[in-house]
């Protein structure tokens, strides 16, 4: 039953994220061809028409909003509230009031809970020496309940998924969603998450959630986190703040596991404020030709009255660009981000304790085939026994030319790549628990990281975009590297959405 | 995985890389470091690992004392049994020299501490834990005892709230501990259900079991220095001091420390665990004179 219900929603938004017009078929791109074609025509029309009436004095008398029965009228109301405030200015035209209603129109879908909203104008006659204007927006509303199952391609892990989502729960756009997967690594994650806009704003949402997961860790490091916790957050816009309570748990450790990880292992609680900034303008992120991309991640954990008991500030920043070399098909594309975790001392007043080293499950991980390629995944920086333990400062970047494969075409989401990357991942030195001085600890790291030339890796492969996921085969050789780094000679696959 | 055979020229080049290898990279702050005294990880508080203090838990505290006993140097780590290879502490680090003049840590669970300390402690000349006699006291104070112990410790509701929650579910969210506690008091629920089937756990029984082992453990020792007449303390000695001891110590609850009254009621074994506690851990905590008269 369910399942029949969210085929067709399914359906439609797989075709609204396909943001990728090369991957559509020939034919639903001749489809699409026409129906723009028929588009366009009408639009040029309309503009016509708007064009000779565009500075006629207009005042809208109403909006019907047709089909939006388990909405809040209230809500429509707030979505509209600045059209009826801006048609009642004096100087306002027909132009304005198209532009004013389409916007409408455009936040009514960004909610994600109706179909494409349809326009329709209409005359009303005369008042006041304005022409008064009727409109009509039809709303279609999708399904409120989703449930899908499937199978996911994360970076490098595969999964199966189970989800239900209930949206628009109070006529307001809110929604809530259950989430449970398994996978190759993620051996259980749930998650329950209630989000609701702000002011029927589509750009203010707020977000509460609490999750559960248990994953592994051995294929680098010996062990497995479970997490437990809860987080509230808003996104506005390319911000997104988030307050985040987790209880965490290194347990199961492997027969060979090093004593930094036996020393790690157990209960700790992590409370922490969190900003993320993303302002991504690429053609496409997962094989971006042009445009560029910059992230900035920020955490304070433990802070003052923030509790818990690990205490630090961590701060991430990514840049990615690409562009297109000339109209010969090819592209280059480059990327460099940096990482540094600061211990902070912990708590306030009597109970304040000086600076602690950090832990594994705070440290940074590099290397992999979506990361630094030609390196196993976290195979880079400090290394107790068999284990990749982290480090507190990374620096890591890389060049890619892509080439269109002969006969095939740019047209085709298939590349052929030479790229080479590099990273240094390296640890705080010289703390302890009874404190030290982190200053200096931090100015030996930064010091340390210009030591010699990065470990380095270069290849040549195919890259294959699919709307889901990219898929990479490179032939790679590691050039420079640590003693103990673990290094990927010959073939590497990689397999992921989220590529540096 | 189908391996083909590599041309010997392409073999060559691909040894030549990584073209350049720099040194490893030093491991971060926290990562522990190792002299040439093995650690052992055990339940304890940081201030008392510093200064070798006897452990708050039996089994942590059995092993450190035979290892004094042994007179081998180490030092003791507060950890958790997530920690540990065999899921349940102590367990021993030691540096261990091999071949390649390369230093190797090896982990020894509790499981093969005697068999290691055999090997790197004095001899002793401790009374023969082979003998049927020694092996049925030990299972006395393994089961009995232990038995006591746990229903003491994490199903009196006083004590399980100030001791146990203390003590092993300490967490900066009450939340956690008392998760936690929660978790472990269902453990040793678990733990005596399977001594005691049926369902029921009667404390009076227990406690006149645990009782009575005692009384079976001080007639042994009788006005011996050490069990079994040995000259030198051995790992029985260890096993009942850890026992005794943080029976005599704990703050227990007055109206849940029947054990306290019956270990108190052996003056033999009171000598016993002050014997123990002069020569190997003089800066212990001492039995509290106050504490043990409120019983």
């Amino acid at each position: 039953m369910a399942s029949s219900l969210s085929t067709e929603d399914d359906v439609l938004d797989r075709l609204k994220k396909n943001v990728d017009p090369t991957v559509l078929s020939d034919r639903e791109a001749a489809i699409r061809k026409r129906a723009s074609e028929q588009y366009e025509k009408a639009q040029s029309r309309l503009k016509d028409l708007v064009d000779d009436n565009s500075t006629l004095p207009v005042t809208i008398s109403s909006i019907n909003i047709d089909g939006a029965k388990n909405t809040r009228t209230g809500f429509l109301q707030k979505v509209l509230q600045e059209t009826f405030a801006k048609s009642k200015e004096p100087g306002f035209t027909l132009a304005e009031a198209l532009r004013e209603l389409s916007r409408d129109c455009h936040t009514f879908s960004r909610f994600g809970i109706f179909h494409q909203p349809t326009l329709y104008v209409d005359l009303a006659g005369q008042s006041g020496g304005k022409t008064k204007l009727n409109a009509k927006i039809t709303l279609r509303e999708l399904s409120r309940f989703i449930l899908k199952t499937g199978t996911d391609m994360g970076n490098t892990e595969g999964s199966g998924y189970l989800s239900l989502t209930y949206r628009n729960v109070f006529g307001g756009a809110e929604s809530l969603n259950g989430y449970a997967s398994t996978g190759t690594r993620t051996r259980s994650a749930y998650e329950v998450n209630f989000q609701a806009p702000v002011n029927a704003n589509p750009d203010l949402i707020l977000e509460a959630g609490g999750y559960a997961s248990s994953r592994s860790h051995h294929y680098y490091s010996s062990h497995e986190e479970v997490l437990r916790g809860g987080k509230v957050g808003v996104k506005w816009g390319e911000h997104q703040a988030t307050y985040n309570g987790v209880w965490r748990q290194i347990t199961g450790l492997a027969q060979g596991a090093s004593p930094t990880v036996r020393c790690d292992a157990g209960d700790s609680l992590k409370s922490s404020l969190r900003h993320t900034f993303t302002r991504d303008r690429r053609d496409s992120h997962l094989l971006p030709t042009r445009g560029w991309m910059v992230r900035s991640e920020s955490e304070v954990a433990g802070w003052g009255g923030l509790g818990g008991d690990v205490a630090f500030w961590k701060n991430e920043m990514e840049a990615q660009m690409a562009a297109p070399l000339g109209a010969s098909g090819i592209s280059v594309s480059g990327g460099l981000r940096s990482g540094l975790l600061y211990p902070l001392s912990l708590g306030v007043g009597d109970n304040k304790k000086p600076a602690q080293p950090s832990r594994i499950n705070d440290r940074f991980q590099l290397g992999g085939p979506t990361d630094v390629r030609g390196f196993r995944e976290c195979g880079l920086g400090p290394r107790d026994g068999n284990d990749s333990v982290g480090g507190d400062v990374y620096i890591a970047g890389g060049a890619n030319i892509y080439f269109p494969i002969p006969k095939v075409g740019p047209e085709k989401p298939l590349r052929l790549q030479v790229f080479a990357n590099s990273g240094r991942l390296v640890g705080l030195q010289g703390l302890t628990e009874d404190g030290g001085n982190v200053n200096s600890s931090v100015e030996g790291v930064l010091k340390e990281l210009g030591n010699g030339l990065p470990s380095i890796a270069a290849g040549i492969g195919l890259v294959y975009a699919h709307p889901i996921a990219r898929f990479e085969l490179n032939f790679c050789l590691p050039l420079v590297k640590r003693s103990g780094e673990r290094g990927r000679k010959g073939l590497q696959l990689g397999i992921g959405i989220d590529f540096r | 995985m189908v391996s083909l055979p590599i041309p010997k020229f392409l073999k060559t080049l691909f040894d030549s890389f990584p073209l350049l290898t720099y040194p490893a990279n030093p491991l971060p702050s926290r990562c522990p470091k190792f002299g040439t005294a093995p650690s052992l990880y055990v339940f304890t508080t940081p201030e008392d690992a510093v200064s070798g203090n006897p452990s708050f838990n039996p089994s942590c505290l059995k092993w450190q004392a035979y290892l004094k006993f042994n007179g081998i140097e180490f030092k003791t780590v507060p950890s958790n049994n997530h920690a540990s290879p065999t899921g349940a502490l102590p367990f021993m680090i030691s540096q261990q020299k091999s071949v390649s003049e390369s230093t190797e840590m090896t982990v020894i669970p509790s499981n093969k501490l005697t068999a290691w300390i055999e090997k790197h402690g004095y001899s002793l000349e401790e009374a023969d834990m082979d003998s049927a006699r020694a092996k049925a006291f030990l299972a006395l104070v393994n089961a009995q005892l232990r038995d006591a112990w746990l229903y003491a410790l994490y199903l009196e509701p006083n004590n399980s709230q100030d001791l146990a929650g203390v003590l092993y579910c300490g967490s900066s969210v009450s939340a956690v501990s008392s998760f936690l506690l929660r978790q472990a008091k269902a453990g040793a629920r678990q733990q005596l259900l399977q001594a005691h089937p049926g369902g029921v756990l009667d404390p009076r029984e227990i406690y006149a079991s645990a009782g009575d082992a005692l009384e079976a453990i001080s007639t042994i020792l009788g006005r011996d220095t050490w069990f079994f007449g040995g000259r030198d303390p051995g790992l029985f000695d260890a096993s009942v001091f850890a026992y005794t001891h943080l029976i005599l110590t704990l703050r227990w609850h007055s109206k849940e420390n029947a054990l306290l009254r019956a270990v108190m009621r052996h003056d033999n074994l009171l000598g016993h665990e002050k014997r123990i506690r002069d020569k190997f851990f003089p800066e212990a905590k001492t039995p509290d004179p106050d504490h043990r008269l409120e019983g």
